[in-house]
């Protein structure tokens, strides 16, 4: 496979390098200061909790590349969880994923009408259409978390094969089938197309613009709503406090490994690297048992560090003063 | 032509604002309809309890929504506002608990530099438009949350002394009418004379309409993202010490999903997202609606998860109608 | 219609709101031939173009295309009709692979990357290019990514390419392939319509040669039977004396000198203005005019210059400072850059002289509509009243209130980009009266314009830039007005 190794912009090379150094001085660091930090059964965690993420990455990453935004992934991933488990009572699993992906598509084109076909802007409907799906969790749950009940799921979120979790391997199978479809079909190369260039390039050579707008969000409502399907399995239940701050974070670990705001560059892999970074900050801190409230402190400086890092570079860009 | 065309566009405006009545004060109406229908079956929604309860849930969002709409009008935005919202509580019950009534000065005092840090942040990595500053100040939103938790521990904060300059504030009224809402008139008033009567003022308005054309004339770029962003902090301080006077708490969670509603009323109001036009009376408008649609889900017993789901709604709603604004 | 016919433009005209881009413009080209279209920036060129290849619709006219009429929605139509176009600015999607650019849109059709990237190579290799297909395209310089348009509008076999100005950015052995290329096409039947300011290369090229200005079509002929001169002067045309009033005549002393203004676009810009004059500033769209004014105006980051003011060195770092120091900037970009749109025209006149009507540190409403009435008034600004939003009043009403925003900071210099772009003769005609009104007045006007005709006869000087330098000098009374759009072109001037 003939990779294009070069993106031409300095700060994303940066970017994209600085995240694996960092993965590499973070692990090696952490393998050091933890005995139980290489085992098996940190190493299986490790990559469930990203697992999750990572099927949810797969949407935000199109997304991205498209130029669009959508934030209200943690919350449709929160809503496809608690989902899951209120309907074990009276469906069984393949039929719930179903239902849950088909609420996914629903929630995905409503996101695409209103912000494709009337205009708005994307960041805010989606930062409302968080909240509202918010209090749709809530609605359904009743406020308090609930435990699933049907042992078939949590076989199937806490299964694993060859010691790796299945729902790993299902983020890898989709990681591998997202990465083929960016790079080898018509819509993958269009997202870059339409990210990347002026709106006149995509149009002026044919690309349905619009129609591809509508389909991302239905794609990133997808990703949201299998991730959620895969997290209530691991955790095997639902709780309305799930996903709270998952859209962003998410959408920050796409920066980190070089997939940036502005569209049009970066890929799974890149988006992947990102992930992995932040899991393995969370793992990391996990496992020095620092106290959640740093950790959420440690995370956002991170984030702002990587955001406000993505926009200096552009100011750096700038002409003007 | 041009006299004509002028002229005949003008009139036209006044037939388009019958339009308007439907789609802009929509949300208003509806919810006007909804106070009437909780009126009519509930009395207790207009007894005078009610009517201090109401006031008491408006102020401390109030503020909050009031440097929102500074933000808005200058062509950002701020998520971060339910975070220092949380963490000024705390520090404000903390601050009340050793110095009494004095606690406000440093309690404002603490909310500006935490605007300040919000500020500082944008102004040095050049943010140019609502979507760098909507991440960036995601992003502090969850520190000051966290911050919030860390300094007691995740554990709320009491208010020892309920008596005294803060009790008055939170629960004491004049002639009938709580305490509260005089300052918060009084702020809004000044924070209104300053929009409308101030060089600063109307740069902010400049800046949010056309940032590249403001620059041009000489209106700097980084003194109305200070000034906002700095007013702002205060004002969310201010908010969150007048619940914390009220409540004689603070949670470490009090301001969670202030920034929404924030952002929902200044919408409501009649701001538009996209900048340079809106005022802070359309604010206190937005912020009422809101809080009447609040109260009288609470009265008639709407479960508080449902009533989430409905401010969601009016949320979507409220940015669709902006979308339409012709621009 | 002739068998050799391949592209009939038949009294095609086209409007925006009050200004005509084209006039009844007809020609005809014939296949096989290399067809040069020239005209100064504003003739038409662009418009023409842009209608041919599906961007924007003619509003009169028939256009004929291969024998059939061309009745076009879009740019893709027309691609697929066979009639390519490759813009001055490069229409390709940077972060993606040469490969990938010339098929954007038809993955699906060619079937994969492979066979794209193999078919690009194809492409490559019939006009000589040895480009790496995979490459992504901004890492390519100029030259190249010409080369990745042209096959791009090979790839759809198009029989007629129109290259609007291709040569610009080009070193003299990169034209020197683009010339073979250029033959080479034309051996395979290929038509091609050549828009270009460099003469030398539409005598060397082309076969026929379309002359326009102001929205006509001057003369269509053979290029034997050119001249130098008489392609000059059919551009340039005869100015007609009514159009302006007369110079601005009370010249002072020197009052601006502006010393090695280096940036990215600029390499040592520098002139000198004196009180009262009107300077002119002429060049090719991208030579550098806005940039100098910008960075005069500390709009842009500059790596070296100097500002002397009334012989003071000035220290300008944002527009701001250069306000305070005496300057005023009217952008090309009214729309973009000026006005408030949707605010009063009130606001859009004092936004940028607030110190006039602040008393105590407010805004003194009175005070702020004297200002405002007393500036529609002397402007002639036609509105009913003050407080309509100014997106409704025509273009030259907007400018004349730009203009009035800029007086009342009574500034000393007036840097006036494009001051009459989109404005119908009459009100240009009034815009041209307050320069002149500035001007008596003791002030300074540093005037950029594409429109030779209004440079030359509103400049006392003219000063004339080419790719980021200052390449002359000149007295617009006493030098031809070919010989200054000789030196704009870059052309030897010779006498």
């Amino acid at each position: 496979m003939k990779t294009n190794l070069k993106f031409g912009n300095v700060g994303k090379i940066f970017m994209q390098q600085k995240a694996i150094i960092a993965i590499v001085v973070l692990f090696v660091a952490m393998t050091i200061i933890n005995k139980n930090f290489l085992s098996i059964n940190n190493m299986a965690s490790l990559l469930m909790q990203v697992s999750v993420l990572l099927i949810m990455t797969l949407g935000v990453t199109f997304c991205i590349i498209s130029g669009e935004c959508d934030l209200s992934l943690g919350s449709q991933m929160c809503v496809a969880g608690i989902l899951s488990i209120i309907l074990q009572r009276y469906l069984p699993l393949p039929a719930i994923l179903l239902v849950v992906l088909l609420v996914g598509v629903v929630i995905g084109i409503i996101n695409a009408v209103i912000i494709v076909d009337q205009g708005a802007n994307s960041f805010i409907v989606t930062l409302g259409m968080m909240m509202a799906l918010k209090g749709v969790a809530l609605v359904i749950s009743n406020g308090t978390p609930v435990a699933g009940k049907s042992t078939a799921y949590s076989n199937f979120g806490s299964g694993s094969f060859l010691h790796i979790y299945y729902i790993t391997w299902i983020a890898i199978a989709l990681l591998i089938v997202c990465a083929w479809v960016l790079r080898n079909t018509q819509f993958g190369r269009n997202c870059f197309a339409i990210g990347g260039g002026t709106k006149n390039i995509a149009a002026y050579t044919g690309i349905n613009v619009q129609r591809h707008r509508r389909i991302i969000f239905i794609i990133s409502a997808l990703s949201a709503a299998l991730a959620g399907f895969c997290l209530s399995a691991e955790l095997n239940s639902g709780s309305a406090t799930y996903g709270e701050t998952t859209a962003l974070l998410v959408n920050c670990g796409c920066v980190v490994g070089g997939t940036p705001f502005n569209g049009g560059y970066g890929g799974i892999i890149q988006s992947t690297i990102g992930i992995l970074l932040f899991g393995l900050l969370d793992n990391s801190m996990s496992m020095q048992n620092i106290s959640s409230y740093y950790q959420q402190l440690i995370k956002g400086i991170v984030i702002v560090v990587v955001v406000a890092l993505d926009c200096y570079a552009r100011k750096k860009k700038r002409e003007t003063v | 032509m041009n006299e004509k065309t002028a002229e005949a566009t003008f009139r036209f405006d006044f037939k388009g604002l019958f339009k308007k009545f439907f789609t802009e004060y929509l949300i208003i109406v509806g919810i006007l309809v909804l106070g009437i229908f909780t009126a009519v079956s509930e009395p207790v929604f207009l007894s005078y309890d009610n009517f201090v309860s109401f006031v008491r849930q408006f102020c401390p969002l109030a503020f909050v929504a009031l440097g929102m709409t500074l933000i808005i009008i200058g062509g950002y935005i701020d998520l971060s506002v339910a975070g220092m919202f949380s963490f000024m509580g705390l520090v404000s019950c903390m601050l009340m608990n050793h110095l009494g009534g004095m606690a406000i000065i440093p309690i404002i005092i603490i909310g500006a530099i935490c605007g300040l840090v919000n500020a500082l942040v944008l102004i040095v990595c050049g943010a140019r438009d609502d979507s760098d500053a909507l991440f960036i100040t995601f992003g502090m939103q969850m520190v000051f949350a966290a911050l919030a938790l860390l300094i007691n521990g995740g554990n709320c904060v009491f208010l020892e002394d309920k008596s005294g300059f803060n009790g008055a504030i939170g629960n004491g009224s004049l002639l009938g009418i709580p305490t509260m809402l005089f300052l918060f008139l009084a702020m809004a008033f000044v924070l209104h004379f300053f929009m409308t009567k101030t060089p600063l003022g109307r740069s902010i308005h400049i800046a949010g309409a056309n940032p590249v054309a403001a620059r041009l004339c000489g209106v700097s770029i980084n003194k109305i993202i200070l000034l906002a962003f700095v007013i702002t902090g205060a004002l969310t301080a201010i908010g969150s010490w007048m619940m914390a006077c009220r409540t004689g708490s603070a949670l470490p969670v009090c301001g969670k999903n202030y920034e929404t509603y924030a952002i929902l009323s200044v919408t409501v109001g009649g701001t538009s997202l996209a900048g340079g036009k809106g005022s802070v009376l359309r604010t206190i408008v937005g912020v009422a609606v809101y809080t009447l649609m609040a109260n009288s889900m609470n009265i008639l017993g709407v479960s508080s998860n449902m009533q989430f789901v409905f401010k969601g709604i009016i949320m979507i709603t409220a940015i669709w109608i902006d979308s339409r604004r012709p621009d | 219609m002739g068998e050799n016919v391949i592209l009939s433009v038949q009294d095609v005209t086209k409007r925006f709101v009050n200004v005509v881009a084209l006039n009844q413009v007809s020609f005809d080209i014939y296949k096989g031939q290399v067809h040069g279209i020239v005209g100064e920036n504003g003739a038409g060129k662009s418009t023409l173009m842009k209608i041919l290849s599906g961007v924007y619709k003619k509003d009169k006219g028939i256009i004929y295309f291969d024998g059939q009429e061309m009745k076009v929605k879009g740019p893709t139509e027309s691609l697929n009709l066979g009639l390519a176009i490759i813009y001055q600015e490069l229409n390709l999607v940077n972060q993606m692979t040469v490969g990938e650019n010339i098929f954007l849109g038809r993955f699906r059709e060619i079937g994969g990357l492979k066979k794209i990237h193999a078919k690009a190579r194809e492409l490559l290799d019939s006009i000589g290019s040895h480009i790496d297909t995979y490459s992504p395209v901004e890492d390519l310089p100029v030259a190249e990514k010409q080369m990745v348009e042209i096959c791009k509008a090979l790839s759809y076999n198009s029989k007629l390419i129109i290259m609007d100005e291709p040569s610009t950015t080009l070193t003299t052995e990169e034209m020197n392939r683009l010339k073979e290329i250029i033959k080479d096409l034309k051996s395979k039947g290929i038509t091609i319509i050549y828009i270009s300011h460099k003469l030398d290369e539409i005598f060397e090229l082309c076969d026929r040669v379309t002359v326009m200005r102001d929205g006509n079509v001057i003369s269509t002929r053979n290029v034997e039977e050119l001249t130098r001169p008489t392609m000059i002067a059919e551009m340039v045309g005869r100015s007609i004396e009514n159009e302006y009033p007369e110079r601005a005549s009370k010249i002072g002393e020197t009052i601006l000198e502006v010393k090695n203004i280096r940036t990215n676009k600029l390499h040592d810009v520098g002139f000198t203005a004196k009180k009262g004059e009107i300077l002119g500033f002429v060049g090719l769209v991208g030579a550098g005019r806005t940039e100098t004014m910008r960075a005069i105006f500390g709009a842009d980051k500059i790596q070296n210059g100097e500002v002397y003011l009334e012989g003071r060195k000035l220290d300008i770092k944002s527009p701001r400072d250069a306000i305070a120091a005496g300057f005023g900037f009217i952008t090309e970009d009214r729309k973009e850059e000026g006005l408030l749109l949707n605010f009063p025209v009130g606001t859009n006149i004092t936004m940028a002289s607030f110190p006039n009507f602040t008393v105590g540190g407010l805004l003194n409403k009175a005070r702020e509509k004297e200002i405002i009435e007393r500036q529609i008034k002397a402007l002639d600004v036609k509105t009913p009243n003050a407080d309509i939003y100014i997106t409704y009043l025509s273009g030259g009403n907007q400018q004349k209130c730009l203009v009035a925003r800029w007086l009342e900071t009574s500034p000393k210099i007036l840097i006036m980009d494009e001051p009459t772009r989109g404005i119908d003769v009459g009100a240009k005609y009034e815009i041209y009266v307050l320069m002149k009104k500035f001007a008596e007045a003791g002030g300074t006007v540093l005037m950029i314009s594409s429109e030779l005709p209004e440079v030359l006869n509103m400049s006392n000087r003219v000063i004339v830039l080419s790719d980021g330098k200052v390449v002359g000098e000149y007295d617009p009374e006493t030098t031809s007005d070919e010989k200054i759009l000789a030196a704009a072109l870059g052309e030897e001037v010779t006498e």
